[in-house]
């Protein structure tokens, strides 16, 4: 697109110039170092009608000091006035050539990849970049790395709804799931992605990893809880780019059958964390809809005492990291490893999960017991909390990063604004400050770039409804 | 052989003082009302040496032939008045005894309100009068025990169980309420058929006694609390006898009205005297009485309440006419009939229509005859029987919710079994529920019956200085049960249950036999020395049981010597001294729930399918029965009672201390064992993507094997065999056992009644007591995590073997004095008494234990406690500030292997060289808790609390009470030297309530 409107530029002006005035040579307008718009007064002289220089440049990506080699990398170089634009490719050493003209050009690349579940960026600029008949004719550009989450939380439910036709008062929380976005434009591989449930599993018990300074015991260690069971997914997952999976906690079935109040858990397309994978996990709240196939079914390993997965529905506490299943494997079955701090028997000592897999986590506590309640990851992996309400349908939901969002180009006109979803007008509720109504934008084909900032009181808001709930 | 002994030694018992002859004195005279004059018809007069009797006829005449004993006690007692008492020399014929009574009421200034030493018994017993229960205004006939020295007063209530639990304190081994018998005119109050008395049917716990809720206390004329070795006449108990004697006798309408925060009461009684008939012959008396008795468990939502309507019945006579004149007959028959029982469904709160009912339904009646023969042989024959039958029903209404279908498990047999749809009047053994919500009504009907008959024989002689009193006797109860166990209202929707038939369980008999001799020598002017021997012989037979008949044998002996009285000593400053001691030995039988463990099933889950469209989801059940071991070496628990006391009047106070040790042998105890077992698994994903489609997939499993095959309903697909996986693991299994580690108790009672300070009219009593508890818990019990993983995934393989359970402790230590301070102000002319007690808690202590029967070691202290191999040899007890500990097995056993191995030592091997068994056999060790204080000892500060009561009475029409405990409302808070916390004292005192009761007579 932007090469047809270049062209298309660059053929209008130069049949202007046609019409007024002497032409250079001209320029092969398919050649990606024509000018784009050769109108330029900072340009390169024009000594009328003689042929103008033009100069082999090489503009190489170093990373650390050393060439950058990675092939296919648009390099783009801007003119002084920011009026015409010249793009190469890296080749294999990482180098871009130009045919330039005299003058002084800025010059800027960026190459975006993933690993892990991790987002990574490498960008880097040079402003200095000045062609001259004598000069230089090979240009650096040093590029910085960036890291961002790829995979992130985008969802968690767990609270449970009312259940009006089994009387008033009544509720229901078997439906509980996880929503798992790629927060980024490049596809997205979750199958080494581990669940974990941070200790104690609710927000407001005695936490005894606090310690008699009012510190974590682990906070400046290498590790954090790792309580009840991991899992794990039992294919390849991926998730395409500002896509998301539902991961079913418990019920993946439909449980708005007998509950209007709760959520259709049983789409093929979601996950569900296969209790028959571990021996006392028996919980009747653990069922799976034929709709879903095998391969969605996640293995889990039990590190503690339960006949299910300890995670309250009143304050969850979890966290997913990149993590191969044999090692989170190993790591529950190295009972020597354990740590005792809340104890050691079957129901306390808990697995040390390393913080550098960790890569996005959420400590949500139960608005009844607020002032008793204590941050249960270390500030490194998640400071802050979201507080939210049980029995009424509410999810944790992740708020949307408006300038990230606003700014990519493809999301024009699809944004849809004026969020109503949250629960801000009910006491302890709270709301996406974006204004930007995630799910209706996503509706209108837009893509959505979530907050991270590592505090789940800033990432997350109390949903009215949760969001698979139709 | 043994048998015949036995019977040869009670016939020794009663043969021995024969020899001595009637002397034929006859003692007669007149019974009237001091104030009025006015005969005091039926008023009894007893000989208590010669255990002779009579009863006054309207004109308040009595006579008592063939006097046996030449010095006797007179006692002269009638409902309504102060009980008269007197010596009498019975050398020769007394004619014309003229007895005045007097009306008790506040206008004497003998009126006491609290519990009465029984000066003449030779071991500990206690009286609580018309008077004191009244003052301090009855619910529950169990709220006397804040009279007994030291006792702590409860806030009333009815909405949970309350029993008697004499010299014991709460949470202790040994089954200390259990053992504690109550009457009620005789009638012994039992739950030995009751299948709902333990505290939790599947881990044992402490054996309840009999709840006191159902008996009216409105209708209570006195208690009698024998805490001491009581008469071999009292059998199938453990420690102390609780008597209620209801009222009896000719009295004007009586109408009581009392309400309080939580309760709420209103009964009408009245003595009917039924006239003569036209022979001249005494008709007798009938007393009625009715209670309406209602308590609420919080009186801010007062709807879950506890009712109880009772009527009662009772009819005396006496028989003294024709044929009977010298041999008179006294007859009562009663019949108490009680409906009632705790109820919710009244609660507006509820959102939902979810009740809970317990019926506390009761009907007894007994008779009782006492002939006096007054033969040269025999004195008196008495025939008791009684029967009591009660109705327990417990009803809870639920509603079950499941978004998805499932399933409840009915099966009793050992097989795997598929969810299938209801079918009426099918076996059901595993039904597939519908999906959404229902109600269902689970009912547990517990319908005990216990029946008695005892036949008694006295006969009393004076040989010299000697009295003898001889009591043979036998007794013959039975107990059954008629409930149907657990069913639901409706099976369709019911949730898991097994049917357990309570009236399928055999009938217990006993029958016991008993002697004793009571022997009084008089020596010197005052002097007298009491000596009771007496052996119980109990021959509990249980027919069609593993059980068999147990036999049992319950010697006990009284010895008191009486040094001098006040008749002899005056005013002297030390004007009475006796001393007593007592030793015996009490069974008690087992109820049901002892012998009969409820059956339970270990069901586990083979088989989930996928949810279909609809949310069916059928789910397979391995379900195997748990062995219930009837242990046929079951021996009755017993109770070695010591006791010795002291009773003095010293510079006018009277000085009563009882110091006891009870200890408590082979109490009842259902313990696990682990069996070996293997079944069938089959993962949900076996089935996910079959090509039936899941709406067409009908579920079978093989009963026998476990294997899965799914068809298809409409037959266009040939069925599929799933393939499964073999799993082992153990499951336990429950039976009765006894405690091989006896319970140890031992205390010291006293009381103290200061002179009474005649300006003010006051009396001072400074009661209490010391009691010290301590069991160690040493018998050997298996354990074995079963919802534990083994490392490689598969169910946990191994079972430790305890030493003690599988508890970090296995005992507890307990030491407290409690004091009480009473005040109690007579203000004769104004008919009104005012007490002030002030109850305190001067010393509590306890610490748990973890210990073997010589004292050694059982848990160890940890140097790291993120390592449990880093034992020392430190004492867990030596360390003042606290330490982390961890207790192993002593040996354990594989499921591969069930030869038990050395556990530490293993442990260490397999730390070096095998982790995968380290990593397992960790799960065998029982770590401390968090908190290192675990055996520190934990002394609580002193508290107190306060209660004020008054009665006033406006003359004779009307009495009025008022009580305000805790009266000075402490919320103060109270120190644990083992936490380092402060708490609120509330934990330990009542809440601050009040009542008034108001009485009319009329």
């Amino acid at each position: 697109m932007r090469k047809l409107f270049a062209f298309f530029t660059a053929t209008v002006f130069a049949l202007s110039l046609f019409s007024c005035d002497p032409i250079p040579d001209p320029v092969n307008p398919d050649d990606p170092n024509t000018p784009e718009n050769p109108d330029n007064p900072d340009g390169p002289d024009t000594p009328g009608p003689e042929t103008p220089s033009v100069f082999d440049i090489a503009v190489q990506l170093q990373f650390n000091g050393a060439a950058f080699a990675q092939a296919g990398i648009d390099v783009e170089l801007v003119d002084a006035a920011g009026t015409a634009s010249y793009h190469a490719e890296t080749n294999d050493n990482g180098a871009a050539a130009f045919q330039l003209l005299a003058g002084a050009y800025s010059a800027s690349a960026t190459f975006k990849t993933a690993a892990e579940g991790v987002r990574i960026v490498y960008n880097g600029s040079n402003p200095n970049i000045v062609v001259t008949a004598e000069g230089d004719k090979q240009f650096p550009i040093e590029l910085q790395k960036v890291e961002s989450k790829q995979i992130i939380i985008k969802e968690v439910y767990t609270t449970g709804c009312q259940n009006s036709a089994a009387g008033a008062g009544k509720s229901y929380s078997n439906d509980a799931y996880v929503i798992l976005y790629n927060n980024s434009e490049m596809e997205a591989d979750a199958s080494n992605i581990v669940f974990g449930a941070i200790a104690p599993s609710t927000a407001n018990a005695t936490n005894k990893f606090y310690n008699t300074d009012g510190v974590l015991v682990y906070e400046n260690d290498n590790w954090i809880p790792g309580y009840s069971a991991f899992w794990w997914f039992s294919s390849e997952v991926k998730i395409p780019a500002y896509s998301q999976i539902v991961v079913v906690l418990f019920g993946a079935i439909d449980h708005t059958q007998t509950v209007a109040e709760s959520v259709n858990l049983s789409d093929p397309s979601y996950y569900w964390m296969n209790n028959s994978s571990v021996s006392a996990f028996t919980h009747a709240k653990y069922s799976v809809s034929e709709n879903i196939p095998a391969d969605h079914y996640l293995n889990g390993i039990q590190i503690n005492l339960g006949t299910a997965w300890v995670v309250a529905n009143n304050s969850p506490g979890i966290y997913i990291a990149q993590m191969p299943s044999s090692e989170a494997i190993a790591l529950a079955e190295n009972k020597d490893a354990y740590d005792t701090t809340q104890g050691s028997s079957g129901a306390q000592a808990i697995a040390k999960f390393p913080k550098a897999n960790v890569i996005d986590a959420i400590d949500v506590w139960n608005s009844a017991q607020v002032a008793k309640s204590k941050p249960r990851f270390s500030a490194d992996i998640n400071t802050g909390y979201l507080v939210i309400t049980n029995n009424n349908g509410y999810s944790a939901y992740r708020n949307v990063d408006k300038e990230a969002t606003e700014a990519l180009a493809e999301n024009k006109d699809k944004l849809v604004y004026n969020y109503a979803g949250g629960t801000e007008d009910i006491e302890g509720g709270s709301t996406d400050t974006s204004g930007i109504d995630a799910e209706a934008s996503i509706a209108a084909g837009a893509h959505i770039i979530y907050s991270e900032t590592n505090d789940s009181g800033k990432d997350f808001h109390q949903r009215k409804v949760a969001s698979l709930k139709k | 052989m043994f048998r015949i002994k036995i019977i040869l030694v009670m016939l020794c018992c009663v043969l021995l003082p024969l020899g001595a002859r009637a002397q034929g004195i006859s003692v007669s005279g007149t019974v009237t009302d001091k104030d009025t004059g006015e005969p005091v018809e039926f008023a009894t007069v007893v000989l208590e040496s010669s255990e002779q009797w009579a009863v006054a006829d309207a004109k308040g005449r009595f006579l008592i032939k063939n006097i046996t004993v030449s010095k006797s006690v007179v006692k002269v007692e009638c409902l309504g008045y102060v009980t008269w008492t007197k010596e009498l020399s019975l050398s020769k014929d007394i004619t014309n005894l003229k007895i005045q009574l007097s009306a008790d009421n506040l206008s004497l200034d003998s009126a006491v309100v609290t519990a009465q030493e029984d000066a003449n018994s030779a071991t500990t017993s206690r009286t609580i009068d018309k008077t004191a229960l009244e003052h301090v205004q009855l619910m529950n006939v169990s709220d006397i025990s804040s009279l007994l020295p030291g006792g702590a007063t409860k806030e009333p209530a009815l909405t949970s169980e309350q029993q008697f639990s004499i010299r014991a304190g709460t949470a202790e081994s040994g089954n200390a309420s259990f053992g504690t018998a109550v009457e009620v005119d005789g009638v012994r109050l039992s739950n030995n058929a009751s299948f709902t008395n333990n505290g939790s049917s599947s881990t044992g716990g402490n054996f309840k006694g009999v709840s006191t809720n159902s008996i009216a206390s409105s209708n209570v004329e006195s208690v009698e609390v024998i805490t001491g070795v009581p008469s071999v006449e009292y059998g199938d108990m453990g420690s102390g006898v609780v008597k209620i004697n209801t009222r009896k006798g000719k009295t004007p309408w009586s109408v009581t009205m009392s309400t309080g925060p939580r309760n709420k009461q209103v009964s009408v009684s009245k003595g009917f005297g039924l006239g003569v008939s036209e022979e001249g012959a005494a008709m007798g008396v009938l007393n009625a009485s009715a209670e309406y008795t209602r308590s609420v468990s919080d009186p801010m939502s007062p709807y879950t309440s506890y009712d109880r309507k009772q009527l009662s019945l009772i009819y005396s006579n006496l028989y003294n006419q024709g044929a009977l004149s010298d041999k008179p007959l006294r007859l009562s028959v009663g019949v108490t009939g009680n409906l009632g029982g705790l109820d919710n469904r009244a609660d507006p709160d509820k959102l939902t229509d979810e009740f809970t009912t317990h019926r506390d339904n009761s009907i007894r009646a007994n008779i009782s005859a006492n002939w006096l023969l007054s033969k040269s042989w025999i004195t008196n024959v008495e025939l008791n029987a009684s029967i009591m039958y009660s109705d327990k029903l417990q009803r809870q209404n639920s509603i079950y919710h499941s978004a998805a279908t499932t399933t409840s498990l009915h099966a009793t047999q050992m097989g795997y079994y598929m969810s299938t749809p209801y079918v009426e009047g099918g076996e059901n053994p595993a039904v597939l529920i519908d999906k959404g919500n229902r109600y269902n009504v689970m009912a547990l009907d517990d319908r005990p019956l216990n029946s008695k008959v005892t036949l008694k024989a006295n006969w009393a002689k004076n040989v010299g200085i000697m009295n003898s009193k001889v009591k043979v006797g036998v007794d013959w109860t039975t107990d059954k049960n008629f409930g149907v166990g657990e069913y639901s209202e409706d099976l369709a929707g019911a949730p898991t249950f097994r049917e357990w038939r309570f009236c399928d369980v055999p009938m217990m008999t006993n029958l016991a036999a008993f002697a004793e001799e009571n022997l009084m020598l008089h020596i010197g002017k005052d002097g007298r020395l009491n000596l009771i021997a007496g052996l119980r012989w109990d021959n509990t037979i249980i027919p069609s049981s593993a059980y068999g008949t147990t036999s049992s044998l319950s010697p006990r002996f009284n010895a008191k010597y009486t040094f001098f009285t006040s008749r002899t000593r005056g005013k002297a400053f030390l004007s009475e001294l006796s001393a007593r001691a007592s030793w015996g030995v009490a069974v008690k039988q087992p109820s049901f729930s002892v012998l009969y463990p409820t059956p339970s099933y270990f069901d586990i889950n083979v088989f989930t399918s996928t949810a279909d469209a609809n949310n069916v989801i059928n789910k397979a059940y391995f379900v195997m029965p748990r062995t219930i071991e009837y242990n046929a070496d079951l021996v009755w628990q017993r109770n070695q009672q010591s006791e010795i006391g002291l009773e003095a009047t010293l510079g006018g106070a009277k000085i009563s201390l009882a110091a006891f040790y009870n200890k408590t042998l082979y109490a009842y105890d259902i313990v696990q064992n682990y069996e070996r077992f293997q079944y069938i698994y089959t993962p949900v994903s076996a089935v996910q993507g079959l090509p039936i489609p899941a709406t067409d997939r009908l579920y079978s499993v093989n009963p026998a094997t476990g294997a899965i095959t799914a068809s298809d309903r409409t037959g266009a697909r040939p069925s599929v065999e799933v393939q499964g996986q073999l799993r082992k693991q153990f499951i336990s299994s429950y039976f009765e056992d006894n405690d091989d580690s006896p319970v140890s108790r031992y205390g010291l009672e006293w009381v103290v009644d200061f002179p009474r300070i005649k300006p003010i009219n006051t009396t001072i009593r400074l009661d209490g007591t010391f009691y010290a508890y301590r069991s160690v818990y040493t018998d050997m019990l298996a354990y074995c995590p079963t919802s534990q993983t083994s490392a490689d995934g598969s169910p946990y393989r191994y079972v430790g073997f305890y030493y003690g359970d599988d508890s970090n402790t296995n005992g507890k230590e307990s030491r407290s004095i409690r004091t009480n301070l009473t005040f109690s102000t007579n203000i004769p002319k104004a008919r009104m008494i005012i007490s002030l007690k002030l109850e305190s808690s001067l010393l509590s202590y306890s610490r748990s234990l973890s210990e073997r029967l010589d004292g050694s070691a059982r848990s160890y202290v940890l140097a790291d406690r993120t390592d449990i191999l880093s034992i020392t040899d430190e004492s867990v007890y030596s360390n003042e500030e606290g330490c982390y500990t961890v207790f192993f097995p002593d040996t354990f056993c594989s499921y591969d292997d069930p030869t038990p191995r050395p556990y530490l030592e293993t442990l260490r091997k397999a730390k070096e060289s095998d982790p995968a068994l380290y990593a397992d056999l960790t799960k065998l060790a029982v770590m401390g808790t968090t908190y290192s204080y675990t055996f520190l000892k934990d002394y609580i500060s002193p508290y107190f609390s306060a209660n004020f009561s008054v009665t006033k009475e406006i003359g004779d029409l009307a009495s009025i009470s008022f009580y305000a405990n805790n009266f000075f409302n402490n919320s103060g808070q109270v120190y644990s030297t083992k936490t380092g916390n402060w708490s609120s004292v509330s934990s330990y005192i009542p809440r601050f309530h009040y009542g008034l009761t108001l009485r009319l007579k009329f």
